[in-house]
């Protein structure tokens, strides 16, 4: 652990810059492309939007927003395990010629998604003006529920990149296992009540990214507290997580230069 | 005597030829293979001191490049210890970690962090550095862009640019026209003269070997068969292919 602060503190400043750069490149290509950010999320919303409330007649309050939140962090999270997994092999041309601890290829990937998050959020707050959402002060509660997200994500992104190295088609077993999983965190429904109970309520708080997106709009629509017991559980399952493929990654990074 | 800049003890290095696991291919059926171990560097010992100029020659396969890498940290040594002293590391060889979609200069930057320089550093060598790779308004553009020759330049700018202790020098000699090969061989000449440096070649090329080095080492099937002056190492070397 002491490794991993004194290595993030020396190879921050590369993960900004290398980030910085990305997205740089990414508009560079077209100048269309900084609104792609935005205009991705947004027709995915409008789809499933009038798909769910017109054809299937679902009712959540301020649906818009409801599902805009769901893709928001979802989208985040599938692009983050998903780029893990080649994480490694997909930069092989670097870390076959200098030594960099092999996580900071995540944490600059992070960056990239967190930035685009951010202006998903600066549209979420948009909306919530727009559709007159009575905000109070448990929208600070994003906050620590924030915190959870991401070092959640980062687990199961350290978790996929050491993986990915050994298992060939770890890619495509994962795409069908979050497709699956896409369906049951509730981008467009609310576990809770949909299922029946009890299972509505077990579902909800066995699926970490489920918990967390029903944590983000009860603090963003409806002004409650999210429990704090089950975001600390996720919190503390999240370092573990964490704790043991960071200690994978260290006894095998030696050999992953070798595999690739 | 110098100051010792590198001590390279017994060192051994084990690739394992692993077969990649795939869940498809072990649903369907249960084989356990066997990884397969090649050892590819197999016990090597020598020490380089301040202001040397190593020269490693061998055939293809024989672990040079293997060796080179774990002097430069991509993965330490099965077995044994490399002792840098302290010294600031870098390897050079052909077609260095670009990012293909970012700008040559932004390259500059990521590699040169990579290398341990902080962005005011290396803010002071960019011009220097843009000069001396002569790609003129390419060092904008992604490096998708160059040819394989530009890249090469531009490599070499870098490594050579950044200053670093200990220069671990990877085929790369040889790099663009007749031109840039003239400039960065008296480059080299250059940084060589400096006494401060150490540096390792790896090389084919007897003549370069020859003008630039002042020890040779060759290595046979990961170990050292002879260390010593130039002249008589390389002419040993060159019987030794010959037959």
């Amino acid at each position: 652990m002491k490794r991993f602060i004194k290595e993030m503190k020396q190879y921050w400043g590369f993960a900004v810059y290398s980030a910085k750069c990305d997205l740089k490149a990414e508009v560079a290509n077209s100048f269309l492309n900084w609104l792609w950010w935005i205009l991705e999320p947004m027709s995915s919303m409008i789809i499933y939007a009038v798909v769910f409330s017109v054809l299937m007649s679902s009712r959540e309050d301020y649906y818009p927003v409801f599902i805009f939140i769901g893709i928001t962090f979802w989208e985040f999270f599938n692009r983050c395990t998903m780029s893990s997994i080649s994480l490694i092999r997909g930069n092989a041309h670097i870390i076959t010629k200098v030594y960099m601890p092999k996580y900071i290829l995540l944490v600059e990937r992070m960056l990239v998604l967190a930035f685009k998050l951010l202006i998903n959020l600066g549209l979420i707050a948009i909306m919530l003006v727009i559709f007159r959402v009575k905000i109070g002060i448990n929208i600070l509660m994003i906050i620590p529920a924030l915190i959870v997200f991401f070092t959640f994500c980062f687990a199961a992104g350290l978790l996929m990149m050491h993986y990915g190295v050994y298992i060939s088609d770890l890619q495509k077993a994962m795409a069908i296992v979050l497709n699956l999983g896409f369906y049951i965190t509730g981008i467009f429904y609310s576990v809770q009540d949909k299922f029946p109970q009890p299972y509505g309520y077990i579902l909800q708080r066995a699926n970490p990214m489920a918990h967390l997106i029903f944590c983000f709009r009860k603090c963003l629509l409806k002004n409650e507290m999210p429990s704090l017991i089950m975001l600390s559980v996720w919190f503390v399952i999240s370092i573990i997580i964490i704790i043991y493929s960071l200690n994978q990654i260290y006894k095998n990074e030696n050999d992953y230069v070798k595999m690739i | 005597m110098k100051e010792v800049s590198l001590e390279v003890k017994d060192v051994h290095i084990v690739y394992k030829m692993m077969q990649k696991f795939s869940i498809q291919r072990n649903l369907i059926k249960r084989d356990a293979e066997k990884a397969q171990v090649f050892e590819a560097v197999r016990g090597i010992t020598f020490t380089a001191e301040k202001g040397e100029i190593i020269g490693i020659i061998g055939k293809n396969g024989s672990g040079k490049s293997t060796l080179l890498r774990a002097i430069a940290g991509v993965f330490s040594p099965n077995e044994g210890t490399i002792d840098l002293k302290g010294n600031s590391v870098s390897l050079l060889s052909l077609g260095v970690g670009f990012k293909d979609s970012l700008t040559g200069r932004e390259n500059i930057y990521l590699s040169g962090m990579l290398l341990g320089f902080t962005e005011k550093e290396i803010k002071e060598k960019e011009q220097a550095i843009v000069d001396f790779a002569e790609i003129g308004e390419f060092i904008d553009r992604p490096v998708k862009t160059y040819s394989s020759g530009m890249r090469s330049k531009l490599t070499f700018a870098i490594t050579s640019c950044l200053e670093t202790d200990i220069m671990l020098v990877d085929e790369v000699l040889s790099v663009g026209d007749e031109h840039f090969k003239k400039k960065s061989l008296a480059r080299m000449v250059k940084l060589i003269n400096d006494d401060n440096r150490t540096v390792i070649i790896v090389s084919h090329n007897i003549e370069t070997l020859e003008k630039l080095c002042t020890r040779v080492m060759w290595m046979n099937d990961g170990v050292i068969v002879e260390m010593g002056d130039p002249h008589e190492v390389l002419a040993h070397y060159k019987e030794f292919m010959n037959q």
